[in-house]
């Protein structure tokens, strides 16, 4: 798939994610690259610019095994903005789904 | 390609020393080392994990840049912005006419606006001054205006209309430095260099080509810089062996191999980037390619700059092109006992140096460029160079040699 789709994408893959639940960074990594495949290294980066911007906050939580490790947990803001991302993404994916469609029947 | 955990986040480590704060660094590096903590103790191993992270060169160019956008955006100065858009070009090429081009146009717009305010704030008073003056009884030869009164009238407008520029530049400057900054996130956000989009997948240090009944191979490769080494050494069913790198660390290559009819095409491209591989600090460009001796091999070779070492005496060839961009370049064809092909040899700077099998029919062209030319063990056909044998079965090679810079030693042996 084409690179500029995807990082434009993964900020609502990721805010999405958390919506679901709360993750340490790996598990949510791992979550992300099942499905798309994408440089694993780059969602850190993403992750502090949105704890940055205020859409995520992290806490520390004991493991059962190793050292306690970071979760990442949406704010309010970053609820609200997965909501309305999520809106706009869903129209636009249906719009171009359409559009993509329609546009193949054309070619027939 | 042997990569660490170590390796990794020493890299990382050194790429953003510097550029973000101790703390920031030192969190950075946890987050990273958690990572390879937590896939460790599922099992997978740290080349693996370090592969699917990608480059850690990646990762703090996007941090980089995105703390420069930060940085310019708290404290605003033509120093920071310009660092700000320095590193978010760095996250590719893509966004060199995104980012620079109206940036620069509007450098020079704003730039225009300061001046032409300036210069009517200035020459304002200095009108006021001349039309007081035609006021008070002197003589000041200034046409501009029928009576002093309407000349006081024109300065105070010109100088009115300067502050006024001048403010209004100042007021689109911090607009326009707003915006910029805002242009400078939506790209880190959503513009991925190309060249990271290609890390996916390193670049293996070695790959064994099968045979697979191939009876023919087409082998292309265009290469930026490096020593390339080819010979004969493969067994029966083996085309070919290619090993990248210094075995320590690999460079980063386009391979693509595909099978037409019974011919086996491959290209090999090495991987401009913009910023240079992440390991290009210690990686050496070393291509050894070994070729099974009895698949006749068209031969096209590129490289821009670098030691060219080809032993092709015990190969089998159909074609051969050369073309070395600067870097010493040594063929042997010595004992060549192959089939008929053509070759034309270019040399930018550098030495070449060109052995033949004499017992063969060979016919040499040399256009030398600058530099001496010893020629040996050939028959001198005006600028043309021979040899001639009856042996049945000899080959015949046609070759033509360009040479830009530097010395041309050519022998039948």
């Amino acid at each position: 798939m084409n690179i500029q789709f995807k990082k434009g994408v993964l900020e609502i893959c990721v805010l999405s994610v958390l919506a679901h639940k709360d993750c340490y960074g790996y598990e949510l990594v791992n979550e992300i690259s099942k499905r798309i495949d994408i440089s694993e290294g780059t969602i850190y980066p993403l992750l502090r610019r949105l704890k940055d911007e205020g859409l995520v906050t992290t806490y520390l939580q004991e493991s059962g095994e190793g050292p306690p490790r970071k979760y990442y947990r949406l704010t309010e803001t970053g609820k609200e903005k997965e909501h309305s991302q999520r809106d706009e993404w869903m129209q636009f994916a249906a719009s171009v789904t359409a559009l993509l469609e329609g546009g193949s029947h054309a070619a027939d | 390609m042997q990569q660490t955990e170590q390796e990794y986040l020493h890299t990382l480590k050194v790429r953003l020393s510097g550029y973000v704060s101790r703390e920031d660094l030192d969190d950075i590096l946890a987050d990273y080392a958690e990572h390879f903590s937590i896939g460790k103790s599922e099992g997978r191993s740290e080349e693996e994990l370090c592969r699917s992270l990608g480059s850690p060169d990646d990762v703090a160019k996007e941090i980089r840049a995105t703390y420069l956008v930060k940085k310019a955006e708290q404290a605003r100065s033509p120093e920071n912005i310009w660092h700000a858009v320095m590193a978010t070009l760095g996250l590719g090429l893509f966004n060199l006419a995104f980012v620079l081009i109206p940036f620069i146009l509007l450098i020079v717009f704003l730039v225009i606006i300061f001046m032409v305010g300036l210069v009517m704030l200035v020459t304002g008073p200095i009108l006021l001054l001349v039309a007081v003056m035609q006021l008070i009884g002197f003589t000041v030869p200034v046409s501009w205006w029928s009576s002093p009164f309407e000349g006081i009238f024109i300065s105070i407008v010109f100088t009115i209309a300067g502050v006024v520029m001048v403010m209004l530049d100042f007021h689109l400057a911090r607009t326009f430095y707003r915006l910029a900054i805002r242009y400078l996130k939506w790209n880190i956000r959503v513009i991925r260099g190309g060249e990271e989009a290609e890390t996916e997948e390193p670049s293996p240090g070695t790959t064994t080509l099968s045979r697979n009944g191939a009876t023919a191979l087409d082998l292309q490769l265009r290469l930026g810089a490096g020593e390339i080494m080819i010979g004969a050494g493969t067994d029966e069913t083996t085309l070919m062996n290619l090993t990248a790198g210094d075995g320590i660390s690999t460079p980063r290559y386009d391979y693509s191999s595909a099978l037409y009819d019974t011919v086996r095409k491959v290209r090999i491209r090495s991987r401009h980037s913009f910023s240079g591989s992440w390991c290009s600090d210690y990686s050496l460009n070393i291509w050894d390619i070994r070729l099974n001796r009895e698949v006749p091999v068209l031969l096209d070779i590129n490289n821009k700059a670098g030691r060219t070492r080809l032993a092709l005496g015990e190969l089998s060839l159909s074609a051969l092109k050369i073309r070395n961009g600067a870097g010493e370049t040594h063929i042997d064809l010595a004992g060549y006992h192959g089939g008929n092909f053509d070759a034309t040899i270019k040399n930018g700077v550098g030495s070449l140096v060109i052995r033949m099998p004499k017992d063969s029919n060979l016919k040499v062209r040399i256009h030398r460029g600058i530099g001496d030319a010893d020629v040996r063990g050939f028959m001198v056909e005006g600028d043309t160079y021979l040899t001639r044998t009856e042996r049945p079965g000899a080959p015949q090679i046609t070759c033509q040699i360009r040479q830009g810079v530097g010395s041309i030693k050519l022998e039948a042996v």
